[in-house]
């Protein structure tokens, strides 16, 4: 980690003074269910949200194809310049961006594209990012081939902080296997990010796993619980019927 | 420990492209477009990890040829496109099927015609099954419906593409590329293979050239080799069709659908009969060759099948082919990215229902 980043908050006690996250990591970890679930926790607490989608590294399940949901659930959702939600892979970042960022009232979710790639976008705008009041949060899930061991998971951290000259101030355990997954692969997960944390200093700041999962995870499982319902996928896509009909 | 603990969670691109590998893919040549991008940025980071080469061509046209090129030389190579880049790559897939080289060729598909959109479709059911290029010419074409039958058959075209000395078709819609779910990568049935001594590898100065072409300029010799080929197709469509029927032995109504369509439908069929509508489904896996027999087993009990897919309707040609007048059929889609809805199919399937009573 070098030291011409800016510098994000890093420490536990400072923890209850955010109110930017900053949601980042490999693609296809469960970024955008976990930001969208979140800006729906922050926003049942009475908190003013803004949910920033600035994937542009994924052309389908982006969490601005959920606008109509969030919006009447009293979430504001900035998605592209293009005011377009599906069907462009543009780099169009909205400059509405700037206001939940500059509005010290507003929660505000930031949901990155996958990998440095996708947190490349973040330096065009670092400089107005409240750093006091943030964290930049990387994704865990310990069932991606790409991210299943400490190094790789310090490559695509530090890849994040060089591409965006911020500082990962913590770590999301969001492991899953979808509608197989049970608390051991959470288990899998944890175990990973306290490997990572030893090398890096980095906390486990949340663990994201379905509901009737995070309800029941044993105390050594790092992270604040946040519970998943799946947002993104339809209800075809489940296996299992439960899940199906009880989905969107 | 759970057995769920060796898969590995995967998007749909990420898993053929590691099923390719796994299938002993060892070349990849490609040019970029969604939604299939995943498949090139694996294999530009893999392949080489394996001794394999990711070349990406200055073109789709490049692509092909030079897919073509390493066929010719007996290596294991795959290309992916999206369809308009599919199309591009037409001639090059003819020229392949004419000069008897086995490839695999990946199409996660979106919305057209032309440059379309980047939504899932499945539009290029007549580019996949009819052939842009010239000539008499057919490829299996597989139609994986969830993240680890596309890994499956990606891996196994290999061994069917050189079985055959054909290419194979592994088409997706883009929702099958794009989406992610559990993965493992087992065993691929294996066939009796023979020597590649039909490949470009060098005489070593103790036998003639190997030639690669298609050219036949003499009529009675391409007429020989048409033959040729078109027996290798009829043996093709005796022993390659493959199909799966859902809840069709007391069916009223079937469906047939493939990929992304075929999912949805599943569930439509399961919540019919607790509507007490006895519906069924025909998923066909290769779409060619066609699984005609899973038609020809139809009960007689059948008022109606429909063919539901994100076209305007192509399928439905070979499903009234399959059926030969013997049921009436009738025609679900959506276009242009749109996915329907179970709620829009269970509609079209009552109202259908209404019409042939």
């Amino acid at each position: 980690m070098t030291g011409t980043k800016a510098s994000i908050l890093t420490t536990g006690s400072r923890v209850a003074s955010s109110r930017v996250w900053i949601i980042s990591g490999h693609y296809g970890s469960g970024k955008s269910e976990f930001a969208i679930n979140y800006a729906l926790r922050l926003r049942a607490r009475g908190e003013k949200v803004a949910l920033c989608d600035i994937d542009v590294v994924n052309p389908y399940f982006r969490s601005r194809e959920r606008r109509g949901f969030l919006e009447a659930r009293g979430i504001q959702v900035v998605g592209n310049s293009l005011a377009v939600d599906e069907g462009i892979d543009l780099p169009a970042v909205s400059a509405e961006l700037y206001g939940p960022l500059a509005d010290s009232t507003v929660h505000t979710v930031i949901d990155v594209g996958g990998d440095p790639v996708g947190a490349r976008l973040l330096r065009s705008f670092r400089r107005l990012i409240p750093t006091a009041e943030t964290e930049l949060l990387c994704v865990v899930n310990a069932m991606r081939p790409a991210t299943r061991t400490v190094d790789d998971l310090i490559t695509q951290i530090n890849g994040i902080e060089a591409a965006s000259g911020l500082s990962v101030s913590g770590l999301i355990n969001t492991t899953h296997l979808l509608e197989d997954t049970t608390a051991e692969h959470l288990h899998a997960g944890n175990k990973l990010c306290i490997e990572v944390g030893e090398r890096t200093g980095l906390p486990v700041r949340f663990v994201g796993a379905l509901e009737h999962i995070v309800s029941e995870l044993p105390e050594e499982i790092q992270g604040e619980r946040v519970g998943i319902a799946m947002h993104l996928r339809s209800s075809w896509m489940f296996a299992e019927k439960e899940l199906r009909y009880g989905a969107k | 420990m759970n057995q769920t603990m060796n898969k590995v969670l995967m998007k749909g691109n990420e898993a053929i492209a590691q099923a390719a590998i796994h299938g002993g893919c060892r070349y990849f040549f490609g040019y970029p477009i969604t939604p299939q991008n995943e498949i090139p940025e694996y294999m530009a980071r893999e392949m080489p990890k394996v001794g394999g080469v990711f070349l990406q061509a200055e073109s789709e046209v490049a692509a092909i040829n030079m897919v073509y090129g390493a066929a010719g030389a007996g290596a294991r190579v795959m290309t992916s496109s999206s369809s308009p880049g599919i199309a591009l790559k037409q001639e090059g897939i003819s020229y392949i099927v004419g000069s008897e080289v086995p490839c695999v060729i990946v199409n996660i598909s979106r919305g057209g015609p032309g440059l379309g959109g980047i939504q899932p479709a499945q539009s290029d059911y007549y580019q996949s099954t009819r052939g842009g290029g010239n000539g008499d010419y057919n490829f299996i074409v597989f139609a994986p419906a969830n993240i680890q039958e596309a890994a499956d058959l990606t891996a196994e075209a290999f061994e069917i593409a050189d079985y055959y000395r054909n290419p194979v078709m592994v088409l997706g819609d883009g929702m099958i590329g794009q989406m992610m779910e559990p993965v493992v990568f087992r065993d691929t049935p294996k066939r009796e293979l023979q020597p590649k001594d039909w490949a470009t590898t060098g005489t070593g100065g103790v036998r003639a050239p190997n030639i690669i072409n298609s050219l036949h300029l003499q009529p009675a010799d391409l007429e020989k080799h048409n033959e040729h080929l078109q027996a290798k197709f009829r043996l093709m469509r005796e022993n390659e069709a493959r199909s799966e029927s859902y809840q069709t032995a007391d069916a009223e109504f079937v469906f047939v659908a493939y990929g992304t369509s075929a999912r949805i439908v599943r569930n439509v069929v399961d919540e019919l009969r607790e509507r007490g509508v006895k519906a069924g489904l025909i998923r066909p896996i290769t779409l060619w060759p066609f699984p005609v027999v899973a038609f020809k087993e139809l009960p007689d009990t059948v008022r109606g099948v429909m063919s539901v897919e994100m076209s305007c309707g192509q399928m439905v040609d070979d499903v009234r082919l399959a059926l030969n007048g013997r049921f009436p059929v009738g025609f679900h889609g959506r276009s242009g990215g749109m996915v329907p809805s179970q709620q829009e199919i269970i509609e079209a399937c009552l109202d259908m229902l209404k019409e042939v009573e």
